[in-house]
């Protein structure tokens, strides 16, 4: 009789683990971003779970996207990736490798594309398939420092300027700003320094990459002019020198020279605003890359991605999770627009109180006329952003000229296309 | 021996294979096997995300000699030579300074021991982020030191020491010379293995403190020294989280702290160059080992493992 009763036992607790197994699924969702962005998520995971009982969220947050990056490359190579990937402007490098999973069949039954924007699908869309969902779309901006400037009785910035006008006004204000505080960062000797490059190489016509003729119409002499102008604002103390700028390294709001109080202006992404501000008790302002209006230069980015692995579990309940995301008005509230002013009409139709997701609106709304298509990223994307980061600073530092700069700068992509 | 003693040796021995299991699975599988794994890897093009590439010794032909279509690869050489740099001047500064606290600490005051642990907290620190973040700090162009030396000292703009390419390196000599405290305990264990009798009879014969420290104790602690030495740079020729941490992971300014170990780490990771990083790992292999070679070669004459006690 005991002996029955042990084995009836023991079936009951074995009974109870399968079922509370097959009952509850866990999906991981690996995303970098700052304090702000895993606050926000963390809200919508907890609605997601609260209407989907039996499906937990892991998030597998990392600070930025090298550690990221790194981190679910390990992960994937090791059998044990997250099911949930954020990927950014290298999503096309993933797909080459075939890592990720390609969603068209879910389109229409667990995916509503519908209302999400063309452009935006078309930004996901590689080769054929779509292997990501856009977060929503951002573009470069400057950032300024607007309690600063009116503390020190300085001017502020008009927010389309062309580059002898921003000169002028950065002249301007440099007598107005305190002993070391500078009137902008240095912001080609930022880690993430291809995009104020690739921005300037577009006003200057020589866009950095044709995906088509797998080309890049970048010169030596057009590198050369772009390390020049910064070595014109760094010699007349526009911007700090080489050994105080390479004091923030500008991966985000902890580590910026903006929020540090050394410099007026920086450079950011728009949905980076709302760490930003969330960093610091001073007012912070958006304007436009100079030059833009005359060239169109600027151009809109999907932010970010949501990407499935190609090898998840769960595929489909990765890719309901993804469109709660994307389209559900409810997560819309809580996500705002941290990653991007949303690409989906009943996500926007949700609106946003937020104070910053409506400076972010009214910028995109002045500078969206001031862009045209984005260049597609350049192969090998994080090998040039770091080796773009030592060359600039060779030239920061004096060691070597802006002609041997703008040659380097030349060589390092040509290899990286080739590679 | 009968059966049956053979029998019972037989199972002894099986008895403590079994035991062995656990170790010897360990050790094929998370020691040998990638060793050997990697061994292969630096002799392909691996990206981590699709199988690996056979390319013979193109990895290793980079990184010394190179031609036109597979350029030498100059931040590989420019790590080496910062490493080099690092190990060189931090390992005998670090011995001098643990010997002289150990010896400090050999005496007979009291709290000792609470000194001992005191002087111990900064190994355990040493490597943690938190301290690199407050290196950083200290040594930032607004950091403390700048704020003493032009507040106390009337230094006209002194330079920022860790974001400057030729100071940045010293800032974590610095650091790595302040956690000085393992070999001082080994040090002090040292020291006190050396007979009283010698520093008597020594002082009886009229020898000085100089002439003591010189004659008895420096011979007497070689071997020790020796040990710390071999330990020291084996694990200085290792460092990462230092260069990491307080170059923001990008080996700054100007690659003056990319440490072969941090080069290494991003071109396997950030780069995808697993391959390339594999080869890089046997390099550093084969320049610890013919080092350590070098070392207990040139040591025959200098390092006395004496009678003793």
């Amino acid at each position: 009789m005991k002996r029955i009763g042990l084995v009836l036992f023991t079936l009951l607790m074995s009974a109870t683990i399968v079922f509370a197994q097959s009952g509850s699924v866990t999906l991981r969702w690996a995303y970098w971003g700052s304090e702000s962005r895993i606050k926000r998520s963390q809200q919508a995971i907890d609605l997601f779970m609260a209407a989907n009982p039996g499906i937990a969220v892991n998030p597998e947050i990392s600070g930025g996207t090298g550690d990221h990056f790194n981190k679910v490359d390990t992960q994937i190579a090791g059998g044990s990736g997250p099911d949930i990937v954020q990927m950014g402007g290298n999503i096309s490098d993933y797909v080459k490798r075939g890592v990720l999973l390609p969603l068209d069949k879910y389109v229409g039954s667990v995916l509503n594309t519908s209302v999400i924007d063309p452009s935006a699908i078309e930004s996901g869309t590689i080769d054929g398939h779509l292997y990501g969902v856009s977060t929503g779309v951002t573009m470069p901006a400057l950032v300024y420092n607007k309690s600063l400037l009116q503390r020190v009785g300085a001017p502020l910035p008009k927010v389309s300027m062309t580059y002898p006008e921003f000169r002028a006004y950065l002249v301007s204000i440099k007598s107005r700003l305190p002993a070391g505080v500078y009137p902008m960062q240095d912001i080609g000797a930022l880690s993430s320094n291809s995009t104020p490059f690739g921005y300037w190489t577009r006003y200057n016509g020589t866009p950095l990459y044709n995906a088509e003729t797998n080309m890049t119409a970048v010169t030596s002499a057009a590198a050369q002019k772009y390390l020049e102008l910064f070595k014109d604002y760094r010699d007349n103390g526009l911007v700090p020198p080489a050994d105080i700028a390479s004091g923030f390294a500008e991966t985000n709001a902890d580590t910026s020279m903006i929020i540090a109080g050394k410099a007026a202006i920086g450079f950011i992404w728009t949905n980076q605003l709302n760490g930003y501000q969330a960093a610091t008790t001073d007012e912070l302002g958006l304007i436009e890359f100079p030059g833009a209006a005359a060239t169109k230069a600027l151009w809109q980015a999907p932010s970010q991605f949501y990407t499935v692995n190609k090898y998840s579990k769960n595929p489909e309940l990765a890719v309901k999770f993804i469109n709660f995301l994307v389209n559900s008005p409810e997560a819309a509230k809580v996500l705002g627009n941290d990653r991007g002013a949303s690409a989906s009409s009943t996500a926007r139709a949700a609106g946003s109180t937020n104070v910053n997701d409506q400076k972010v609106l009214e910028y995109l709304n002045s500078a969206g006329p001031h862009s045209s298509k984005e260049t597609t990223h350049l192969p090998n994307d994080t090998e040039f952003n770091s080796t773009l980061f030592l060359i600039y600073q060779r030239v920061a530092f004096g060691q070597i000229s802006p002609a041997t700069g703008g040659q380097q700068i030349y060589d390092l992509i040509t290899r990286l296309i080739k590679k | 021996m009968n059966r049956k003693a053979r029998k019972k040796a037989i199972r002894e021995n099986l008895s403590s294979y079994a035991f062995l299991v656990p170790w010897l699975l360990g050790f094929f599988i998370f020691t040998l096997y990638p060793m050997i794994y990697s061994l292969y890897l630096s002799f392909t093009d691996f990206n981590m995300l699709q199988p690996p590439k056979w390319i013979g010794l193109r990895n290793y032909f980079v990184m010394f000699v190179g031609n036109d279509q597979f350029p030498r690869d100059e931040r590989f050489l420019n790590s080496l030579f910062v490493t080099f740099r690092f190990v060189f001047i931090s390992v005998p500064l670090k011995l001098v300074f643990a010997l002289a606290v150990a010896m400090l600490m050999n005496q007979r005051l009291r709290l000792i021991p609470f000194y001992r642990t005191l002087y111990y907290i900064p190994t355990l620190l040493g490597g943690s982020v938190a301290i690199a973040v407050l290196w950083r700090r200290l040594f930032a162009g607004d950091g403390v030191l700048n704020a003493i030396l032009s507040g106390v000292f009337n230094v006209n703009n002194p330079p920022a020491w860790i974001s400057n390419p030729k100071y940045a390196l010293y800032t974590l000599i610095l650091l790595s010379v302040w956690q000085f405290g393992s070999p001082m305990i080994i040090f002090l264990a040292g020291l006190k293995q050396i007979p009283q009798e010698y520093y008597e009879a020594a002082s009886v014969d009229g020898a000085g403190k100089t002439r003591q420290f010189f004659a008895i104790t420096l011979p007497s602690l070689s071997p020790i020294i020796f040990f710390n030495l071999i330990m020291q740079m084996i694990s200085a020729f290792q460092s990462f989280t230092q260069a990491y941490i307080v170059s923001g992971g990008q080996g700054g300014p100007l690659d003056s702290t990319m440490f072969y170990s941090l080069y290494l780490y991003l071109k396997g990771f950030a780069f995808s160059e697993m391959g390339y990083a594999s080869a890089m790992a046997w390099v550093l292999l084969v320049i610890i080992a013919a080092l350590t070679a070098l070392a207990f070669k040139g040591s025959g004459s200098l390092v006395s493992y004496g009678s003793g006690e």
